[in-house]
């Protein structure tokens, strides 16, 4: 259903801090799909999300959802089938508004806004019904600001929020990283419900190798730019984190000896074709 | 922020702000009232007008709301689409057209410039300060072609508060004695334009509450999100700036009618007395919501200009010499040193 085709991008294209962070990547995602992305600092892990969501352009290449060519979509256009949970909880909530007045928002994601009453009783009750399997007590709570809740509070709404209206593709970028591991593990299996739950394709960056083969069906691996391994679910199923890990640090230290390599590499140069 | 969160946890947030209200606002009418049956003072005239012109502006402070807290849109445009306004209010009335009539092309004719400031900083990426002083500029050589000269008298025209004058002074002398009838013009005013406002405030309000207005606030809240949650967050940074201008400019024509006068220069530095009433709002009534934000912005504007008149009347006392007494040229100044006295204040309470 997702389908990328040598998809580049360069950072400050035609200036000297010109950076090269996605080279050629192709991926296809089938419906249903969980797939767990990893790979270190700067491997291009957000820029994909990035490009997918629409925040940025990218250079070259071709981005397909449902056969939809997507890649000169707005990002507001794309939001209609791709839901998104960012890194830092303050992201994907608004602080001055209603528990609410949020999970509103994102009930009519796709839908044409009215001047009618966005929150009437029959809304609340819905609302109210969303947030109650949440476990978080926020359904007796909606009337309060969204700043005053904590960051594990905010993503477990975000997430309700992403797949309330059904996306066809679900992007989680590290959307535990900033909590503390108590309540990563309660966002984590609350994510676990909810991509089984409604059968969605996901992809999730994680920087926790056990995450990355505890969870989800499949697994790649990024290393600057590229995808270095793409590991099916049986393939996955006898690696442990370990092994991870020593892809990792092999991939790094591979880099560290071809360091000069890098300079004189022809077979994707870094001023990508401006076409 | 310490002190908002400590109170936040009850359903319904307007009803601190009301009960900090209405008692105040209740007690001021009965005094009020009351000096008024005693004939009032010398300069009763000063403060009666400061509050009939503070009305009248009423609905650029809850333009500057707009721009400046709900859309977090710095906007200058209305230091040109005010007199813009009262331009093209001044012209139509001297063509002819009834008073009235000329409120809504004001509203219109701002809110179209509003809407090229909004498109310049969301097309071109132009930073919101930027392109609302070129609208601004753009708009002073337009209001003075409209105008056809710098200043259009009215004082001869039919105005809004023409028809109810008779009426006006019959009943101000009814209830406050002989010794009122000379401020009934502006007590006419103070009727007039508040129900308007009260109007205005109203729809404003259920416009807040729908589903466009629910995404125009979290625009200005999170436009990451509202772009993630599918929404063209360009698209309602032009509505609000619109709508912002829009008030402005129908303010403008109000100012005109009430002033008896339009003129190309009466937009100079209204932004500054637009954010002294949003901060003097912010300050005194500490609003929370949008709806008690927009109120408080009212009353806040309506403080400002009694404390501007107030500037002018009260003697400044000096130590073993004569008292003496601010001048309209040192407004400015009294409004920079008003506004930086209230930011300083609400810094100073936030730390506490």
């Amino acid at each position: 259903m997702l389908c990328i085709r040598s998809l580049e991008h360069v950072f400050n294209v035609g200036t000297a801090s010109e950076t090269q962070v996605l080279r050629r990547i192709d991926l296809d995602l089938d419906d249903g799909e969980f797939v767990t992305v990893v790979g270190s600092n700067g491997a291009g892990k957000s820029t994909l999300f990035n490009a997918i969501a629409g925040a940025i352009t990218p250079t070259a290449g071709s981005i397909a959802l449902d056969g939809n060519e997507i890649a000169g979509w707005p990002e507001h256009k794309r939001s209609h089938l791709i839901g998104r949970v960012f890194q830092d909880p303050s992201h994907g909530t608004a602080p001055s508004l209603t528990i609410a007045e949020n999970v509103a928002l994102a009930m009519s994601r796709g839908r044409r806004s009215r001047f009618r009453r966005a929150i009437g009783s029959a809304k609340r009750k819905q609302i109210e019904e969303l947030l109650e399997p949440i476990g978080l007590g926020l359904e007796q709570r909606l009337d309060q600001r969204v700043s005053l809740l904590s960051g594990g509070q905010r993503q477990a709404m975000t997430l309700a929020m992403a797949a309330v209206v059904r996306p066809r593709l679900l992007l989680l970028d590290e959307h535990t990283a900033a909590l503390d591991p108590e309540t990563a593990r309660r966002v984590l299996k609350l994510t676990n419900t909810v991509v089984h739950d409604h059968g969605l394709s996901t992809l999730m960056i994680t920087h926790n190798m056990n995450q990355a083969i505890e969870f989800g069906t499949r697994t790649v691996m990024l290393h600057k730019g590229r995808i270095l391994l793409d590991l099916s679910s049986q393939r996955r199923s006898d690696l442990t984190a370990d092994d991870l890990v020593e892809q990792f640090s092999s991939a790094g230290a591979a880099d560290l000896l071809a360091g000069e390599f890098e300079l004189f590499d022809t077979t994707h140069p870094t001023k990508a074709s401006q076409e | 922020m310490s002190t908002d969160v400590a109170v936040t946890g009850s359903r319904s947030q307007s009803a601190p702000v009301l009960s900090r209200v209405l008692p105040g606002a209740s007690t001021a009418g009965a005094l009020t009232a009351l000096w008024f049956s005693a004939g009032g003072t010398s300069s009763t005239g000063v403060w009666v007008g400061a509050a009939a012109l503070g009305l009248c502006l009423a609905l650029v402070a809850v333009g500057v709301y707009i721009t400046f807290r709900v859309l977090n849109f710095p906007d200058l445009t209305i230091d040109g689409t005010y007199p813009l306004g009262a331009a093209v209010s001044a012209v139509l009335v001297v063509d002819g057209f009834p008073a009235w009539s000329t409120l809504p092309v004001a509203f219109v004719a701002g809110g179209c410039f509003g809407a090229v400031t909004a498109l310049l900083a969301t097309k071109l990426r132009l930073h919101s300060l930027l392109a609302s002083i070129l609208v601004a500029t753009a708009l002073f050589s337009i209001n003075l072609r409209i105008q056809g000269k710098a200043n259009i008298p009215l004082l001869s025209e039919t105005t809004i508060f023409t028809p109810m004058t008779d009426e006006a002074r019959r009943a101000t002398i009814w209830a406050f004695g002989d010794g009122a009838a000379r401020h009934s013009n502006n007590l006419l005013t103070i009727v007039v334009v508040g129900l308007l406002v009260v109007a205005v405030k109203l729809v404003f309000d259920a416009f807040n509450r729908s589903e466009v207005g629910l995404n125009l606030r979290g625009t200005g809240d999170n436009p990451q999100m509202m772009r993630t949650l599918g929404r063209s967050t360009d698209q309602y940074v032009v509505l609000g700036v619109a709508i912002s201008n829009a008030l402005v400019a129908a303010a403008g024509a109000i100012v005109a009618q009430f002033q008896g006068f339009a003129d190309v220069n009466m937009g100079f530095g209204l932004i500054i007395a637009g954010l002294a009433s949003v901060i003097l709002g912010d300050v005194v009534f500490r609003p929370r919501r949008v709806s008690t934000g927009t109120l408080s912005a009212i009353a806040g504007m309506i403080l400002y200009r009694m404390a501007i008149a107030a500037a002018l009347v009260i003697r400044i006392p000096v130590p073993g010499g004569d008292s003496f007494r601010l001048e309209a040229g040192d407004i400015k100044l009294t409004t920079a040193v008003l506004v930086l006295g209230m930011l300083w204040f609400s810094a100073a309470r936030k730390k506490s």
